[in-house]
């Protein structure tokens, strides 16, 4: 038996390198000559693969050529080997079809990234009359990989019918069976199903997976080998479930470059062009934890503990440099020259993080966030409408710029709206509700029809109900448990601090409040999630005790990078679970909210 | 298996044996201190304890789990608790915190067939890696392929057949006009249809019927669309003799019979793909072995060889110039790999794959010269240290017997001398008895100059 603390990660990375290894790994027996290898992929692939390898990654695997399947000017190299990487969908089949029927490379070994039906093999075997494809291979990555437990399906865009976030749009929902099937496989499961009994969406998502991997369309989940005692379980949420987490400004690193930036889901990279006197190098930079230690570290850290990490990692490039700054001898510098590449490769990553947190910081202090986030989170992070009267004075105050507005910028409209719309969903049931009276007093269009759309889509009749087991909860405060450690002496640090004020927890002031998700996983852990709420379909039987260790969380209308940090933290507090989340898309305030005025501009 | 309950069922409802079912009506109203399984008659402490043994025990007999291996403790093992509950997995003791429940096997594995059993969060922790599956397709497909390929091959048969026949002919005829024309009619009867048999356009006067002389349909020829075409036999013949063993003489010779003449065989779009764009394929792969397979070649000769040595230590001399060749032939490969672009008849995914080879050694050099320079330098520094070393070593002598070791050594030279002079003169009057002792003379002699030569060292002739 392996030693204590081997048991596997659920690290979606580590999947994918299997699966590069698998196609592009070199061959075991040793007698067949290397050669030059082509890699051809089609629009869906290409940013698959290059969200989990790097271009010089494939150079090592002897591959010298990349190109998509669709493009026509190719040269013939029929001297070359080629591999496959493909989703097996209809352009695909007919564009590979012409590519073997009238060949520009020696021999084909196809890998197809999802399940792929008879009927289309049929079709590809019919132009194969060269007999030059060697391999058919299924290896299941339809999605994208993002963390190292976050993904998200293909298709980027709003998963709701227009005017109707009960319906799904047809082609997320197909991408999302796609993508959801590849990944259980992938992960090697064979799940139970639960979902939202009060979102339709969901339901009939989690109907449509259940109906692929019972009606024995795809054998392969049959010939899964598996010796898990209990079954994973596989849980389909509704982002209206809970509008709140993807508004609240969040503070941490992750979080925060996709709130302010804008995390790019298809290369997972945020672009800074827009920044003044960038070089070329960062103009687009990549999010890759798995390419960038510093990231890796730092990417759940709050925003005090990242600064003064990120000047510990100034003060160590600092100290390295300085010690060749002096080149007295020819030897120190022949020691810089020969670790030049190392140096340089750091400073740009040093650069790119200091360009990142910069502009973040720059943003925190234009847009007042420290102001709007702290009224945020007091507002959310409870769900007792006892401090009204407060509550309503400190949000007059920031939607009309009340107060000595001579030095102050002007908080914007996106923000303004974000916060009435906080305010209208926390209050919507309370007696002295005053939205209405506010919205005439901002007297401003776009303001109601945003109101009316953040109502109407995860407003109390929207919700789940709230009852005793607070499964349908939205307004949480953190766990006691959860403290932040600072003790930095460093002026971001401080000022985090001191903002929790006089209250004598030493809690975080902005980072009061807890997303529903949370809430979710502690009763998943301790098996209490209930049924009403929770319909489960596909394989119930056998559990009893509603034991679980392995949980797929698939959120509908987009997950946040908060939402991935604290997956991140329970996988890491709870030894013995896995848990990866994924949605439609990820989001930031700004998307969610375009996106709510989208979907449910309608009356 | 369904769970039990107690009370509202009988408590073994599995258990083959009647026998052992009987005792199930004492179990409703136990005495509460002296509950005991009615299967093994161990004393349990509650109902719920009770249940979780029969459940873990009894419910399926083929799968019990051994419990040889449990640890008698009445402590936590994780918290110093009180606790008597054992991990079935690894045996030790757990009070509830620490305690959960999972399916095992008669193997002590987590099993889903297996029987929920307690264990230990530890236990729990040390969860299987994820195997990520693949689905290996190529059979079925060459199953498709070949069904496929079986339907088709009789008819692709004939067609290699009449091809056969074609390049037969060129071998062996003489090729002129006439003895063309008939032979081209001999080959197959032709169809006479009313519309193509290709694009199923009908025949006009403006739209001709042509026939294709390997299959025998009728098909019209229009250039764009492709439905036949005639082939040159110069470029036939070079198509066909891709699969066939002819001298290269007997090849020459046909090649320039068929320059002369502008004869063609009509052959049609279906025809093409059944039985020539094999062959059109076999040629290409056959014409491509080109420069740049060779730069690869190269290159991987040149990088396996490096991987396979340990460059952060020099053996010699010789090694050290084993290994800075290999850095000067990357180094011109490079340099032959930009000629070559810069000659300017690549393709553009030529160009692109050389680029990203010459980028690859480019980082290879990057990494492993400095790698190379600092054992060269430790080498270097090494072999200065040995110097030292000899020259330090050395004993040192004193002055009178610097000199007096000098005085002999040119009394040796001297010696030397004569005895060369009287050796040479020996020769000349062919005294070969006395030249072999003079031989032994001289040897000696010269042995002695050397080991002088040694002892003084540097200093043999300054004064």
């Amino acid at each position: 038996m392996d030693t204590i603390n081997t048991f596997g990660e659920m690290d979606l990375y580590k999947v994918a390198d299997r699966y590069v290894e698998e196609m592009l790994g070199k061959d075991n027996d040793t007698s067949k000559k290397s050669s030059i290898r082509v890699l051809l992929l089609d629009r869906h692939t290409s940013s698959i693969i290059s969200l989990v390898s790097t271009q010089s990654d494939l150079l090592q695997k002897e591959v010298y050529l990349v190109d998509r399947l669709e493009n026509s000017e190719r040269d013939k190299l029929r001297n070359l080997e080629c591999i496959c990487f493909l989703k097996p969908d209809d352009v695909t089949i007919t564009n590979l079809s012409q590519e073997i029927g009238n060949p520009k490379y020696s021999n084909y070994q196809i890998y197809f990234n999802n399940v792929a039906s008879k009927s289309r093999l049929e079709r590809l075997a019919e132009s194969d009359d060269l007999e030059i494809v060697n391999k058919v291979v299924e290896v299941f990555q339809d999605y994208y990989v993002l963390n190292k437990s976050l993904f998200t399906i293909t298709s980027i865009g709003s998963p709701y019918m227009i005017n109707n976030t009960s319906l799904w749009d047809p082609n997320t929902l197909e991408s999302s069976i796609e993508g959801l099937i590849s990944l259980l496989l992938s992960l090697n499961m064979k799940p139970i199903i639960r979902y939202e009994s009060n979102s339709r969406v969901a339901s009939k998502l989690a109907n449509a997976i259940n109906y692929e991997i019972t009606s024995g369309k795809d054998v392969i989940f049959n010939q899964l080998k598996s010796n898990k005692d209990v079954p994973p379980l596989l849980l389909i949420l509704d982002r209206k479930n809970d509008p709140i987490t993807p508004l609240l400004f969040p503070w941490t690193y992750q979080s925060m470059i996709n709130e302010v930036m804008g995390i790019n889901n298809v290369r997972n990279s945020v672009d800074l062009s827009h920044l003044s006197n960038i070089s070329e190098e960062l103009r687009t930079v990549l999010m890759n934890q798995t390419q960038d230690l510093f990231y890796e570290k730092t990417m759940f850290m709050n925003f005090g503990d990242l600064s003064s990490y990120l000047k510990q990692y100034v003060d160590e490039y600092k100290s390295k440099t300085k010690t060749n700054s002096n080149i007295s001898s020819i030897k120190d510098m022949k020691y810089f020259l020969e670790n030049y590449p190392e140096y340089k490769k750091m400073s740009l990553n040093l650069s790119k993080h200091m360009l990142i947190s910069s502009e973040i910081d720059k943003q925190i202090n234009d847009l007042r966030v420290w102001e709007t986030s702290e009224f945020e989170q007091n507002l959310c992070s409870n769900s007792d409408t006892a401090h009204h009267d407060e509550d309503l004075k400190e949000l007059e105050t920031l939607l009309f710029d009340i107060g000595d507005g001579k030095n102050k910028k002007i908080i914007n409209d996106e923000i303004k709206m974000k916060l009435l719309g906080l305010y209208a969903l926390k209050y919507e049931s309370f007696h002295a509700n005053q939205t209405n009276t506010l919205l005439k007093r901002l007297n401003n269009i776009k303001f109601d029809n945003f109101v009316k759309a953040i109502i109407k889509y995860g407003g109390l009749k929207s919700r789940m109900k709230n009852s005793e087991n607070n499964e349908g909860n939205v307004f949480n405060k953190i766990g006691s448990s959860n403290v932040n450690s600072g003790g930095a002496a460093n002026h971001v640090v401080q000022l985090f601090n001191n903002f929790s004020g006089s209250s004598n927890e030493d809690a975080n002031a902005y980072m009061q409040f807890e997303p529903r998700i949370k809430i979710l996983l502690d009763k998943i852990k301790q098996g209490k999630l209930s049924d009403v709420n929770f319909p489960t379909i596909g394989e119930n039987s056998n559990n009893p005790k509603n034991v679980v260790r392995e949980v797929v969380v698939f959120m509908i209308g987009g997950v946040s990078y908060e939402e991935t940090r604290i997956v991140n933290e329970f996988n890491s507090k709870n030894d013995g679970f896995r848990v990866v989340i994924g949605g439609t898309q990820t989001i930031n305030s700004k998307q969610f909210m375009e996106e709510i005025s989208e979907v449910c501009s309608g009356n | 298996m369904k769970p039990r309950i107690l009370g509202k069922s009988k408590p073994v409802p599995d258990t083959p044996s009647p026998s052992v079912s009987t005792p199930s009506s004492t179990i409703p109203s136990p005495p509460p201190q002296s509950i005991q399984c009615p299967i093994c008659n161990i004393p349990m402490s509650s109902l719920i304890k009770l249940n979780n043994h029969i459940d873990s025990q009894h419910l399926n007999q083929r799968q019990s789990i051994p419990r040889n291996h449990y640890i008698k403790s009445n402590k936590c093992h994780k918290c110093n608790n009180s606790s008597i509950t054992n991990c079935c997995i690894c045996g030790l003791t757990f009070c509830s915190n620490h305690i959960n429940r999972g399916k095992v096997n008669s193997l002590l594995e987590f099993d889903k067939n297996g029987i929920w059993c307690d264990c230990c969060i530890d236990c729990i922790n040390k969860l299987p890696n994820i195997i990520s599956p693949i689905n290996n397709l190529t059979d079925e497909f060459k199953e498709l392929r070949n069904k496929r390929l079986i339907n088709e091959s009789l008819k692709n048969l004939l067609l290699d057949r009449r091809l056969d026949k074609v390049f037969n002919w060129m071998l062996n005829n003489v090729i002129n006009e006439e003895s063309f024309i008939n032979f081209e009619k001999s080959l197959v009867n032709w169809n006479n249809q009313g519309n193509c048999q290709c694009c199923l356009n009908t025949f006009t006067w403006l739209n001709r019927r042509h026939h294709c002389r390997i299959c025998g349909e009728s098909v019209c020829g229009d250039l764009q669309k492709g439905c036949s075409m005639i082939v040159p036999l110069g470029m036939l013949f070079e198509l066909l003799i891709v699969d066939k063993d002819i001298s290269i003489q007997e090849r020459d010779r046909i090649r320039n019979l068929l320059k002369k003449d502008k004869f063609g065989l009509r052959i049609c779009k279906e025809c093409k793909r059944r039985v020539l764009n094999k062959k059109v394929f076999l040629l290409d792969k056959q014409q491509f072995d080109d420069e740049m397979v060779k730069f690869f070649n190269i290159w991987k000769l040149i990088s396996k060889k490096l991987e396979s040595e340990d460059l952060s230590f020099i053996k010699d001399d010789l090694e050290n110039k084993l290994y800075v060749n290999y850095f000067n032939k990357l180094d011109k490969l490079i340099k032959d790999i930009d000629l070559f672009i810069n000659k300017g008849n690549c393709k553009n995914d030529e160009i692109r794959i050389l680029t990203n080879l010459k980028n690859v050694i480019i980082k290879f050099i990057k990494i492993n010269l400095p790698i190379l320079r600092k054992s060269q330098n430790v080498k270097l520094e090494k072999e200065r240290q040995k110097l030292q070393n000899i020259i330090n070593d050395r004993p040192k002598l004193s002055k009178r017997e610097l000199r007096e070791k000098r005085d002999k050594l040119i009394v040796l030279n001297e010696q030397k001398f004569l005895v060369t002079e009287m050796y040479e003169t020996f020769k000349k009057q062919r005294r070969f008895d006395d030249l072999k002792t003079l031989d032994i003379n001289l040897e000696d002699i010269e042995k002695e100059i050397n080991q002088l030569n040694l002892e003084l060292g540097d200093e043999t002739f300054t004064i």
